[in-house]
């Protein structure tokens, strides 16, 4: 079940580091198009430009001209005649025409009719403010395309030839040698066209008064094919690495699961094979001590302790057997200042042995808390014996029993090396036995504060571990519980 | 006495006129009536004919060439169309030399510039080119083609070069700019630019209107080629004209004396604006008579009297010695009441020449009526042309006015046999080329 979980959680992430992965990609996307978009329609303006540059040539040219016929007729003729980009011109002065070429054509000679009787159609087509009234500019009406001009009183038109001007983009647009694809068509006759047709299109209507010109610019969609190949497989490669990772650090976490637990069968084979002459020394001891019981005074004390260690001895051995197990808890009422008493003299000499001085600081009296007295002691037992172990240079060692409102705090402070901060978190982690000068040459199984914290944890208390520099302080907490009954 | 006076002063003229007196002379002028005596009185039309004949040049010295060769490579060029067109191309390349310049255009759905205007120097690129890009398949962008190519001759126009475009299609334009007006408006284009435009119809698709009307406009040459295989004998005809060319950019101004009236042009057009009658011809080849003919209406004068009837002002570029040539004449009229001095003055080959012109204008008449569907009409408008031709022969003493009216009737007879024997796209074609030849004003040497 917490396989499939974690399974599925992992299944999860890569779908959702996809998803992110396959967004981004598409965010390129679009940016991409959006670049193409915006350089199509720089490239489309372009064009544009050169087309209404040269409307404008026309415009300046035609202009020039203008100023030159002066109701003059024959000059008018002369022009027609000459200048292939005229194709119509006409006179107007006071709402008379008084020149007109190619009465023929009904449509350009009733357009100029129209702006004879009323030259203010001229102006209605184009841009200007109210008040202001330009003398020149373009008119535009059916497909004639009129530059007019105003000298005094008379109106001077010329017809733009069309197929002129059509001829002059074409050899305009041929010498610009544009690379894009496009068409451009006046109406619906195609006057330019350069390139392939692609997909995408963009098209654009010039400005008066070659509004019927449309241009259509051509462009392929970019090749996102790449793009997308490229974001798929930078999405695989870091989900294959991620799962490689994760792999990988399985493995380790099992191989060293599968350590420890060797270990602790280890351990386990090991203290089973202890519990037969432990139970023999603690059998025979307590016979010598009821044989020995009137002996003269160190004695019974010396029989008494070495049954006592050999009890406590027993215990460790089963507490090993039993790591893995919940150890069943005897929940008592125990004086917890006359236990403190007991492992302060049972551990005096031990400390003593190593040149330790075993202080009790402080002592509150009459502390009897619900619990269980084995665990306590074998708590105690750890931590003292780490400090014989650990911080034999430390010369002292304070145990202390303080009561704080509800809670009972057992210290046990060694002056040691102490241990660095960063590592006090896996000091409860089974097997883990802090790598420096101080554990060297030391022999220790790495599984003692992992079962204290076990310990504690079923007697409901804490463990607390502080970095006093020098040494260390552990202490253990004791908290009424429920019904438990925090008597001191 | 007058009479006699008269008539060795007009024998005299006439004679200088067709001595050669003037040997260096590559290009002759010749104004003339068609009755330089006319009874006083009430004048009947005249006709005054103004030609520009080019002699016989030296072929190894000849003008340069500025020409584009304009494809049609449409999908209805496929096949043997297209082959031939590359053929006529490649064979056109391999007559010019370097000294011609020569760019080719060919178009679809759009027109590209296979050639640029250049010298023609590495004839196996050249070809090549074209091979590699006269293929055929899309629309007719017969606007963008033809701009295309003007643009290319444009680019090298010099006086000293002769500028022309030959345009080759099948088919209806379709793409961009198509109608008869608007192309007419890009050869008059042309035109003004001193570009001829020579079009040649393959098949019986094309718009026989649009291809004669670019060529009249501009002053080419327009050809009808029924079968492709027929294309490099058409590029050899065209060839062997243009490369003839002796002068170019002509204009003639036709002043008439006040009480003159000027009725029509006939054949070619030109413009009438009062008494001033102004006529321009792109180009004048060595191996032709090409002219002018002008209904007059003669002021009313008296016996004896002889009067300047008209001034003509003409203005060419002559290409044999690259220079801007001149000349002016004087057109006189004379008036008796002897009927047969008129008879006798009568100038027949103008006459000739009038009546050419008339008919053509009555084949007009009967090309609208095949054009309406009525086939019978038509034929029998045109037998009756050719019979009215046949009759005005008899009356000819002139043998090469005879040989005229007979090369007409022979056009006649072409048009006569393709109504009835042809069907009515192909016979459309064959009466167009024809009547364009007559509309030419053009006199074979």
């Amino acid at each position: 079940m917490k396989k499939l979980t974690t399974i599925l959680s992992l299944l999860v992430l890569m779908a959702f580091i996809s998803y992110l992965g396959w967004r981004s990609v598409e965010h390129e996307v679009l940016l991409r198009e959006n670049n193409e978009t915006l350089l199509v329609k720089s490239r489309i303006n372009n064009i544009k430009l050169s087309i209404e540059s040269l409307l404008n040539q026309r415009l300046s040219y035609l202009s020039n001209l203008a100023s030159q016929i002066d109701n003059n007729n024959d000059k008018a003729d002369d022009l027609l005649a000459t200048q292939a980009d005229i194709k119509n011109i006409f006179i107007v002065n006071k709402n008379k025409i008084l020149f007109l070429s190619d009465f023929d054509d009904s449509q350009w000679h009733k357009l100029v009719e129209s702006i004879a009787m009323d030259n203010s159609v001229l102006f209605k087509q184009q841009d200007h403010s109210e008040q202001f009234e330009p003398s020149s500019g373009w008119y535009q009406m059916y497909n004639h395309l009129i530059y007019w001009s105003i000298k005094s009183d008379n109106i001077i038109g010329f017809e733009l030839s069309n197929i002129k001007f059509s001829f002059d983009v074409i050899s305009l647009l041929d010498k610009q040698a544009f690379e894009d694809n496009f068409r451009l068509s006046d109406g619906d006759k195609q006057i330019y066209s350069n390139g392939e047709i692609f997909d995408n299109e963009i098209s654009i209507v010039l400005d008066y008064p070659l509004q019927n010109w449309h241009l259509t610019y051509y462009y392929p969609s970019p090749n996102l094919v790449n793009l997308y190949l490229l974001g798929a497989g930078v999405i695989g490669l870091f989900l294959i690495v991620l799962l490689g990772l994760i792999c990988y650090a399985y493995r380790e976490y099992s191989r060293t699961l599968r350590l420890a637990k060797q270990q602790v069968s280890f351990v386990g084979q090991v203290s089973h094979e202890f519990k037969t002459p432990l139970t023999n020394i603690t059998l025979y001891s307590e016979m010598l001590s009821e044989y020995l019981e009137d002996e003269s005074a160190p004695i019974p004390d010396y029989l008494h302790i070495i049954s006592a260690e050999s009890k406590r001895l027993t215990r460790l051995v089963q507490n090993v057997l039993t790591f893995n197990k919940p150890n069943s808890v005897n929940i008592r009422s125990v004086d917890l200042t006359l236990l403190l008493k007991q492992i302060y003299h049972t551990f005096k000499p031990i400390l003593a042995a190593k040149s330790l001085q075993l202080n009790i600081t402080k002592l509150d009296s009459d502390c009897i808390v619900n619990t269980d007295e084995d665990c306590v002691m074998q708590i105690l037992n750890n931590f003292l014996s780490n400090a014989e172990k650990y911080a034999a240079n430390g010369k002292q060692v304070d145990l202390s029993l303080i009561k704080s409102g509800k809670q009972v705090i057992i210290t046990v402070r060694d002056y040691g090396e102490g241990i660095a901060n960063h590592l006090l978190k896996q000091i409860f982690e089974p097997f883990y036995r802090v790598n420096s000068s101080i554990t060297e040459g030391v022999s220790g199984t790495g599984i003692g504060l992992t079962i204290a914290n076990q310990l504690a944890n079923q007697i409901h208390g804490e463990i607390k571990v502080i970095n006093q520099n020098p040494g260390m302080a552990f202490s253990l907490i004791l908290t009424e519980q429920g019904n438990e009954n925090l008597n001191c | 006495m007058k009479f006699i006076k008269l008539f060795a002063m007009l024998g005299l003229s006439v004679c200088s006129l067709f001595s050669h007196a003037e040997p260096i002379k590559q290009i002759q002028v010749r104004s003339e009536l068609s009755s330089p005596i006319i009874l006083e009185g009430n004048p009947e039309a005249n006709y005054l004919k103004i030609s520009l004949t080019g002699q016989k040049v030296d072929t190894n010295k000849r003008v340069p060439l500025n020409l584009a060769i304009v494809i049609d490579r449409s999908g209805s060029m496929g096949g043997d169309r297209i082959e031939k067109a590359r053929e006529a191309a490649i064979f056109a390349v391999n007559l010019l030399n370097e000294e011609d310049t020569l760019s080719i255009v060919a178009y679809d759905n759009e027109a590209e510039v296979i050639v640029p205007a250049s010298k023609v120097k590495d004839k196996q690129k050249i070809i090549q080119l074209i091979n590699k890009n006269v293929i055929a398949g899309g629309g007719t962008a017969l606007f963008a083609g033809l701009s295309k190519g003007i643009k290319q001759v444009e680019n090298q126009l010099t006086k000293d070069k002769v500028n022309r475009i030959i345009l080759l299609s099948d088919g209806q334009a379709n793409v961009g700019p198509s109608s008869v007006n608007e192309l007419s408006e890009l050869a008059i284009i042309a035109a003004k630019k001193n570009i001829a435009i020579t079009t040649m119809g393959i098949g019986s698709g094309y718009n026989e209107l649009l291809m004669s009307s670019i060529a009249s406009y501009s002053d080419g040459n327009h050809v009808f080629v029924n079968n492709s295989s027929e294309l490099e004998n058409v590029f050899v005809h065209e060839f062997t004209d243009v490369m003839s060319t002796v002068a170019q950019d002509v204009v003639i101004t036709i002043q008439l004396k006040e009480g003159v009236k000027p009725v029509r042009l006939l054949g070619r057009d030109g413009v009438i604006k009062g008494n001033q009658v102004t006529v321009k011809m792109n180009q004048l080849f060595s191996n032709q008579e090409k002219y002018v003919l002008l209904e007059v209406l003669p002021e009313e004068g008296k016996v004896g009297q002889s009067k300047t009837l008209a001034e003509i002002d003409l203005k060419y570029d002559n290409l044999l010695v690259n220079k801007a040539e001149h000349e002016t004449q004087l057109v006189s009229i004379a008036y008796t009441d002897n009927k047969k001095l008129v008879q006798d003055s009568i100038i027949q080959d103008v006459l000739a020449e009038s009546e050419i012109q008339k008919v053509t204008l009555a084949n007009e008449e009967a090309l609208s009526l095949y054009d309406k569907g009525m086939h019978a009409e038509a034929e029998e408008m045109l037998m009756q042309n050719s019979s009215r031709l046949a009759s005005f022969s008899n009356m000819m003493i002139s043998p090469s006015s005879k040989a005229r009216i007979n090369s007409q009737i022979e056009k006649n007879n072409i048009m006569v046999d393709a109504v009835k024997n042809q069907d009515s796209n192909v016979s459309r074609k064959i009466m167009t080329q024809q009547q364009f030849e007559s509309k030419s004003n053009v006199i074979k040497k």
